[in-house]
């Protein structure tokens, strides 16, 4: 009897000794698993860290030597006096600033350690472009602009200069930290030394005077004042209110709420008071314009509201003719279409205004249609507030024969205007505008009218639906 | 004994949350349709055609609102069933054959793609950082974009604006990814077409999760939704 209940113990044990043994097993097999997973996964992400950092360092390295190479051709161009000497190192220079710009966009610098070299950048290469062009066109540089370029020069050194110590610092075992760059703003820089330097050569940068030149990035641009609205009477809120309901349609409008106005701390934006309206058809508000404070022009509006489906459709005449009924019910006389595009169901028509026989492209006005029931649920008119005003139409010195042979005689010719139109940099020019087809493509082909230069090529894009150009 | 049945219970709870987390993380991140098939949510032309075809055979009696619902999507299923296809209630490549649909084909022509490619990065961007805004105020975030490209201190094309480290949220978390919807195309197409209601903005933030202090130095030009829009 004892005997048995040794057995039986002796079994009981080895069954848990058994069991113990497996446990264990068990617990570290799972135990390597999880390990095993979090090593793994510990390895990628330090390799997806270092892939960064190295696209990051890439991009440091990258754009020290295209800063360098700014400031090294900015001292050659001022040593040339003829612009055919130095057409192509501004055309070079236009390059490398650009890349440099490029490369500085990729490096995960908090914006503001950054913007103001960004934007040096960005005007030397733009700067760089409107010299090329302007020695292309066989003018020399006048005295203004050697003053810029020695002027860029200065602070080109300055920027490379500070880039090449950073290089130096790193290339004595000083690594970039880019996790610190990225997380610390201009504050708590002061004891990583390439943050510093950063900060110092874009405070340096804030002092430089205002760039003023023929291109997109040229300071006039961001101080442009709305030629329109600039020293109209100022409208009270309520007067503004009346501009906007009148302009929707007082027979439409449930109610209409002034939604805010425009800070007038807020330096070169237009002053708008803004308007949130709810139409009769609609359950909730749906309809949004700005007025501006000065002259009580509408400077936008678009109306979202769900539209019911509809089999109707209108043609493409019948939405252009809808836009023009409300140009000039709204007093925008002689407006005249040019480009359209039309997408789910609506279209957008771009106006410019007629005058003498001059199409004024600066004064741009966008109209947008409902293509169901030609509804009006969309206006923009930011080109003309800006641009539009009175101008004195001279007529051009060419005549049109004189600059048609400007252009290639491949070139057949379909249609003729004289027209004004904006360049990049907002500066205007007076055009003939050839519409015509090269080798079985529609393009539209601006020549100066003084000078001969062709301003601008368009080749115009023209499907089912749209007319546009690039 | 017990201490290690103690392990293995908290190796195993270990194992189990760590695939658990894994597979949580997996289903939220978004999840794309197979291009050209249409489900619960899905918005345009095409569903209105797949609407007609239903409601001419009698398997749907909704409204033809182009709008994927409820109702589409039983009278989807209700076909599937009547024809042999798996009822999941998703009109894609087999559905629309058998419904006689032609699968659009993303149309490459030459002419248009980069509006197209504009238009679809645009309001992938608009998406990812203001889905749920009113529309106005998406189409200020589209427009703020823009103005960046435009302005020197930014990258100069709408791809380096977008994906300039650190500045857009949606970027950073990858919800830039997400397939837009069809608002957000509108929107990016009034921004393009020139629509500003952020008056010229270069920067916008949401007052109630704005880290930076240096934010508030902006002048302020807009404020739309959720979101204040400035400019410096």
């Amino acid at each position: 009897m004892s005997n048995e209940k040794k057995k039986d113990n002796r079994l009981l044990r080895l069954k848990q000794r058994l069991s113990e043994v497996r446990m264990y097993s068990i617990v570290v097999v799972a135990l390597l698993v999880v390990g095993g997973f979090g090593v793994y996964q510990y390895k990628q992400k330090l390799n997806y860290k270092q892939y960064l950092e190295n696209q990051f360092q890439k991009s440091f390295y990258d754009m020290t030597s295209y800063v360098n190479t700014v400031d090294n051709l900015l001292t050659k161009a001022s040593l040339a006096r003829r612009s055919s000497q130095s057409a192509p190192v501004f055309a070079r220079l236009w390059k490398e600033a650009s890349s440099a710009q490029e490369n500085m966009g990729q490096i995960p610098y908090q914006h503001s350690t950054v913007d103001q070299a960004l934007k040096f950048l960005s005007q030397v290469s733009d700067f760089s472009f409107a010299m090329s062009q302007k020695t292309m066109d066989g003018a020399d540089l006048d005295k203004e602009d050697w003053e810029k370029v020695e002027h860029i020069q200065k602070y080109a050194k300055s920027l490379a200069n500070q880039l090449n110590q950073v290089q130096a610092e790193v290339h004595q075992g000083n690594r970039i930290n880019w996790k610190k760059i990225q997380n610390y703003g201009a504050k708590a820089m002061e004891n990583t030394p390439v943050l510093g330097s950063m900060t110092q050569v874009n405070q340096e940068l804030q002092d430089i005077p205002a760039l003023i030149y023929d291109g997109p990035f040229s300071e006039h641009i961001q101080q442009m004042e709305p030629k329109l609205t600039k020293g109209k009477p100022r409208l009270s809120r309520e007067q503004a209110q009346e501009k906007a309901a009148n302009f929707i349609g007082k027979d439409r409008i449930a109610s209409i709420e002034f939604l805010e106005q425009t800070d007038t701390k807020t330096q070169y934006t237009i002053p708008v008071y803004r308007f949130g309206v709810q139409l009769k058809d609609q359950k909730e508000p749906t309809l949004m314009l700005d007025i501006t404070q000065e002259g009580g022009y509408p400077l936008w509006m678009l109306q979202y509201g769900e539209r019911p489906s509809s089999e109707q459709e209108l043609s493409l005449e019948e939405g252009r003719k809808k836009a023009e009924e409300f140009l000039k019910k709204n007093q925008y006389p002689n407006m005249k279409a040019s480009y359209y595009e039309k997408t789910d169901g609506t279209l957008v028509v771009n106006f410019a205004p007629v005058e003498k026989g001059v199409v004024l492209y600066p004064d741009l006005i966008k109209v947008k249609v409902a293509m169901d029931d030609g509804e009006i649920i969309g206006f923009e008119s930011l080109g003309y507030i800006m641009m539009h005003h009175p101008r004195e139409l001279t007529s051009p010195s060419l005549t049109k024969e004189e600059a048609r042979a400007f252009i290639t005689e491949d070139f057949q010719v379909e249609k003729a205007n004289i027209t004004v139109i904006p360049l990049e940099s907002k500066r205007e020019v007076l055009c003939y505008e050839f519409k015509g087809k090269y080798k079985e493509q529609d393009f539209i082909i601006y020549i100066n009218g003084e000078t001969g230069k062709m301003e601008k090529i368009l080749q115009v894009v023209q499907t089912p639906n749209s007319v546009l150009t690039k | 004994m017990k201490r290690p049945m103690i392990t293995l219970l908290f190796s195993l709870i270990l194992m189990g949350s760590a695939i658990g987390v894994s597979v949580f993380v997996s289903a939220i991140t978004p999840n794309t349709l197979e291009v050209g098939s249409y489900s619960w949510g899905a918005k345009g032309e095409e569903v209105k055609q797949i609407q007609t075809k239903l409601k001419q055979w009698g398997y749907y009696e909704g409204n033809v609102d182009g709008s994927y619902g409820y109702k589409t999507w039983e009278a989807i299923k209700k076909f599937q069933q009547k024809n042999g296809l798996k009822a999941d209630g998703i009109a894609g490549k087999q559905t629309l054959e058998k419904l006689g649909i032609q699968p659009k084909r993303q149309e490459v022509s030459n002419n248009n793609t980069d509006a197209n490619r504009d238009i679809y990065l645009l309001s992938a961007a608009i998406h990812g950082e203001s889905r749920g805004e009113p529309y106005v105020g998406q189409v200020a975030v589209g427009a703020v974009v823009l103005n960046r490209v435009r302005h020197a201190s930014f990258p100069n094309s709408i791809a380096g604006v977008v994906y300039q480290p650190g500045a857009f949220d949606a970027v950073k978390d990858g919800q830039i990814n997400l397939n837009p919807d069809e608002t957000a195309k509108k929107a990016a197409r009034d921004a393009l077409n020139g629509w500003d209601p952020t008056n010229g903005a270069i920067y916008y933030w949401n007052p109630s999760t704005a880290t930076s202090k240096w934010i508030w130095s902006v002048p302020i030009t807009s404020r739309i939704g959720k979101h204040v829009f400035g400019k410096k």
